[in-house]
């Protein structure tokens, strides 16, 4: 155990002084992924905030829920459900294949790159939603604000460990990585995203609270949506999730990360 | 194994990378298990290196051979550290970039110059000194405009220009290069591998991996062939390079692996190999597959092999086709058999056949030898080899030595017959000791290129020597480049001084004065005037016999023998247009009687038909002057327009100024102009002209 923290201290001081491949792996993500459109980079920003826009129009003029404000609960919890998700889908590794195989480097960086590039996405959408609130002048909770930053830290870090391990399982077994495609479509159904925890009922009432992901996205509802401090058992569960994530993660990957290069 | 030889032991803080002992295996699928049902199939590890120990030192350019999976990539990749070894260690000293793959990281939709930063970042460039450099590395890449142009519009010569012109700016102290010199044209390879020299000039250290052996041989001081899981050779880059190259040409399994992937040239080794039981089984029937499949790619020696099998059975018009298609791709062999089938020719030859045998009742070597040579040039059929090769072997035993070399020839090229190496060597070699200058220089260069046997320099500059000795430039200039790069034998620059001045003498032509350095240089191996004997005896060819045949007519250095020059020329005129045209002259010459006369114009009207130009150019003065013929203004032109054609100066001076008076007298036409000359201009005046 004592091997494996001191391996975590290395890497992060690894990545910090290979920061630099990081960057231009993050670079390459974003700056590169919209490079033959008109507004380039923008669609970025751009595509949080047209998502919250149509979140807004179905559930207020389509399909409306007698809630008010609902787009906010939408946009709060979709946003993060849809990071975690496709943290988890497993493919952060296969995907930088080429960078593994062919450069000597902190391998990590290749999953923290993929993880970092999808919560930038996430970082924006969540300025345009506190902009939004702001403009209209809603009520918020500014320690509630305090606490924002460091509950996205955590769900990052959670997502990082959960790629880790899952990506780095499915070099291995492929298949992992089908069946974690499909399990995300059905854990976001029992996440709190379009229903409130509260209406859950009967066995979805059980399942929700089984699920690690509601109490990410119930502590952002209780920040942005209901403008509460949020549940201190919230909060504790984060971070006992995150931590094991981490380890489970960390574990996984600094075991079998030297093998990666020849099974690539 | 790590030792180069010749070097001194070098300080170890030389050393930059030092493998020891390492072993490495990759986990497999077991080959020898079948799937179960769930599809769970035993793994079981596979070596791919056992105690591999190498090191190199700074200042190393390091081309690493071997063929296709035998591990040269991991090997980089093991180096960089990329991988890690199972066993055993990898010590580096400094700093490495590894430019494994030259597309890696590339991303299509960004520019030529994004590109360049980004994968300057992924190499761990500070960003200001990226930028610092970006104009310089822009011109490496000599993209010029397309550089803000999407990378996705690129051609791949143009993607590893700017691949590697991100190497440029790369700082570090050991470079590891996979595969990068293969792409780009042939201008960028050799900028990148100037590039690559020059790093190693100021003291980096280059290891680098390419299919091309030439690349290898030009770029680096050190080679290391990786082969059955470990270095099988490792030393001065182009004998490594010579030593691959043979096993892989002689190697029965890697033509295979070729063939099967489609490569044409090995699909005909591969052919040549079952044909003569090389690494395998003789098989007629593989032999024809191969061939097959090597004419269907157009490799021009499969389809004349072909074409000569499908000719010894019989189908004549199959094998013409291929023939044609064989002399289309660029084989000589066949080009002339194909006009041969194609045309009279082939009865021609049957008569010069024929005529030629009858000579050989004389049982003189030299007729021999000339129906063999004769047989072998003309050889349609394996029959037709067959019987060259009985001649002219019968002429080697009489000590003709022309005939040795021509046999060797064929043994050496597997023309006709079987190659055989050592067959080839022993005729060489009695050629040579009879003092036939080509043999010896042929044997010079079997032993020094490797490419049919082991490279023996030693008994390669022997040869050399000897033919040197002899007066033959092209070995007085190898015998030189061999002494003063110490090849073969001690290096001597002073004796490498004065072969090279017999070379540029031999050159320039100065008979005379090479010949009296000749003799000064020869060691008394020789005997000058047995020299001088075989040297004259060498005239088989139809100018050289045309030549000593004016000597025998003369009387020049020879005894006068009007019959010995006549039956030189007959002999000379059996092969061409231009001897027949000198034997009808020294027929008009030497007789009296119209008989014979009649005969010289027969000859001469023979030689046109061999598209001897200066014979149409006689042709026309004959029908000019009506001499043998009765003048015809018709066929004169006709005669001197094709002799024109066929390159014959005086015609061509002729035929120009008709055209240029035509046209003269075409515009005065036009222009109504009837003057005093345009009527003279009606008759022909070429009449008139005097014989030139």
């Amino acid at each position: 155990m004592m091997n494996l923290f001191a391996r975590m201290a290395q890497s992060m001081r690894d990545v910090h002084e290979n920061r630099g491949i990081l960057l231009a792996l993050i670079r390459r993500n974003t700056a590169g992924r919209y490079k033959s459109t008109y507004v380039g980079f923008i669609w970025h920003m751009l595509f949080p905030l047209l998502t919250i826009a149509v979140l807004t129009i179905t559930f207020t003029y389509i399909r409306p829920r007698p809630l008010e404000d609902f787009w906010i609960y939408l946009a709060a919890g979709m946003f993060p459900v849809t990071f975690i998700s496709n943290s988890l889908r497993g493919n952060a590794i296969t995907r930088g294949a080429q960078y593994i195989t062919k450069m000597k480097f902190p391998r990590e960086i290749v999953v923290i790159a993929s993880v970092l590039t999808d919560f930038l996405g996430v970082i924006f959408a969540y300025m345009f939603i506190i902009m939004i609130i702001m403009l209209s002048g809603q009520y918020v909770n500014w320690i509630g604000f305090i606490i924002l930053p460091i509950e996205l830290l955590l769900m990052l870090l959670f997502s990082i460990g959960c790629s880790m391990a899952i990506s780095t399982v499915t070099v291995f077994v492929k298949d992992v990585g089908y069946f974690m495609n499909v399990f995300m479509r059905l854990v976001i159904w029992i996440t709190p995203t379009f229903f409130l925890a509260s209406e859950a009922q009967g066995l979805l009432g059980t399942i929700v609270w089984w699920n690690p992901f509601t109490y990410y996205v119930e502590t952002f509802h209780d920040l942005l949506y209901y403008g509460i401090f949020p549940h201190v058992e919230y909060l504790a569960m984060s971070l006992i999730l995150t931590t094991s994530a981490l380890i489970i993660g960390a574990w996984v990957f600094f075991h079998y990360e030297k093998k990666l290069p020849e099974v690539l | 194994m790590t030792e180069i030889d010749g070097m001194p032991a070098p300080a170890d803080d030389d050393v930059v990378i030092r493998v020891k002992g390492m072993k490495k295996s990759y986990t497999i699928l077991d080959p020898n298990q079948k799937k179960s049902r769930l599809g769970f199939v035993k793994r079981i590890q596979y070596p791919v290196f056992d105690n591999i120990d190498l090191e190199v030192r700074r200042g190393d350019i390091v081309g690493i051979l071997g063929r296709n999976g035998c591990g040269k990539s991991t090997f980089l990749k093991m180096i960089s550290g990329i991988i890690e070894p199972d066993e055993g260690t990898i010590e580096v000293k400094g700093k490495v970039a590894s430019i494994l793959e030259l597309s890696m990281g590339f991303h299509n939709d960004m520019s030529g110059r994004d590109n360049i930063i980004l994968r300057s970042e992924l190499y761990g460039i500070p960003r200001d000194k990226i930028m610092e450099h970006l104009e310089r590395a822009i011109e490496y890449s000599d993209l010029g405009v397309f550089i803000d142009n999407p990378v996705r519009t690129y051609s791949s010569g143009m993607r590893s220009r700017l691949a590697f012109s991100v190497m440029i700016n790369v700082d570090a102290d050991i470079f590891l290069v996979d595969e990068a010199l293969s792409t780009g044209d042939m201008a960028f390879a050799q900028k990148a591998s100037e590039h690559l020299k020059s790093l190693v000039r100021t003291g980096k250290t280059v290891l680098f991996t390419s299919h091309s052996m030439n690349t290898i041989k030009r770029t680096c001081n050190r080679a290391v062939w990786i082969s059955d899981r470990t270095i099988k050779m490792d030393g001065p880059a182009d004998e490594i390079v010579d030593e691959y190259s043979r096993s892989i040409n002689e190697s029965f399994e890697e033509t295979l692996h070729l063939a099967n992937d489609g490569s044409s040239s090995a699909q005909y080794r591969l052919a040549t190999f079952y044909r003569d039981g090389i690494g395998v089984e003789k098989d007629p029937a593989e032999m024809r597959r191969w061939l097959e499949q090597a004419a269907l790619r157009d490799h021009p020696m499969a389809l004349n092999d072909l074409a000569n099998i499908v000719m010894s059975e019989g189908k004549e018009e199959e094998a013409l086709v291929l023939f044609q298609r064989a002399a289309e791709a660029g084989n000589f062999e066949a080009r002339r058999k194909y006009a041969s089938l194609q045309s009279d020719v082939l009865e021609d030859i049957k008569g010069l056949r024929e005529l030629m045998k009858g000579f050989c009742d004389s049982g003189y070597p030299y007729d021999y030898y000339n129906y063999g040579n004769l047989m072998y040039r003309s050889a349609i059929t394996t029959g037709d080899y067959k019987e060259a090769l009985e001649y002219l072997e019968k002429a080697a035993e009489i000590g003709w030595s022309d005939a040795d070399v021509l046999i060797a020839q064929m043994y050496r090229d597997a023309n006709g017959v079987e190659r055989d190496l050592e067959k080839c060597i022993r005729h060489l070699k009695r050629a040579a000791e009879n003092g036939h200058n080509k043999a010896m220089y042929m044997l010079g260069d079997l032993y020094m290129d490797g490419k049919f046997m082991k490279k023996d320099p030693e008994e390669a500059f022997k040869w050399y020597m000897m033919s040197a000795l002899v007066g033959n430039s092209r070995s007085q200039y190898q015998v030189a480049s061999m002494l003063d790069s110490g090849i073969g034998t001690e290096k001597d620059v002073e004796q490498a001084k004065k072969w090279f001045g017999i070379y540029s003498n031999s050159i320039l032509n100065d008979s005379r004065k090479s010949a009296m350095e000749t003799l000064k240089a020869r060691k008394g191996d020789f005997d000058v005037s047995n020299y001088l004997l075989k040297a004259m005896s060498r005239t088989y060819q139809p100018q050289s016999m045309t030549r000593l045949a004016t000597k025998y007519e003369q009387g020049k250095g020879f005894k006068k023998s009007l019959k010995g020059a006549f039956d030189l020329q007959s002999k000379a005129a059996l092969a061409g247009g231009g001897p027949r045209v000198r034997l009808a002259d020294m027929i008009v010459e030497h007789s009296e009687t119209k008989e014979n006369t009649q005969e010289s114009f027969d000859l001469i009207r023979s030689a046109v038909e061999y598209g001897d130009a200066s014979a149409m150019y006689r042709m026309a003065l004959f029908y000019k002057d009506g001499i043998f013929v009765e003048p015809n203004v018709d066929e004169y032109r006709r005669y001197m327009r094709m002799a024109a054609e066929c390159g014959n100066r005086d015609a061509k001076t002729r035929v120009t100024e008709w055209d240029i008076r035509a046209e003269r007298r075409r515009k005065r036409t036009d222009h109504g102009n009837d003057s005093e000359d345009d009527k003279d201009s009606g008759k022909d005046s070429d009449l008139n002209d005097p014989v030139q």
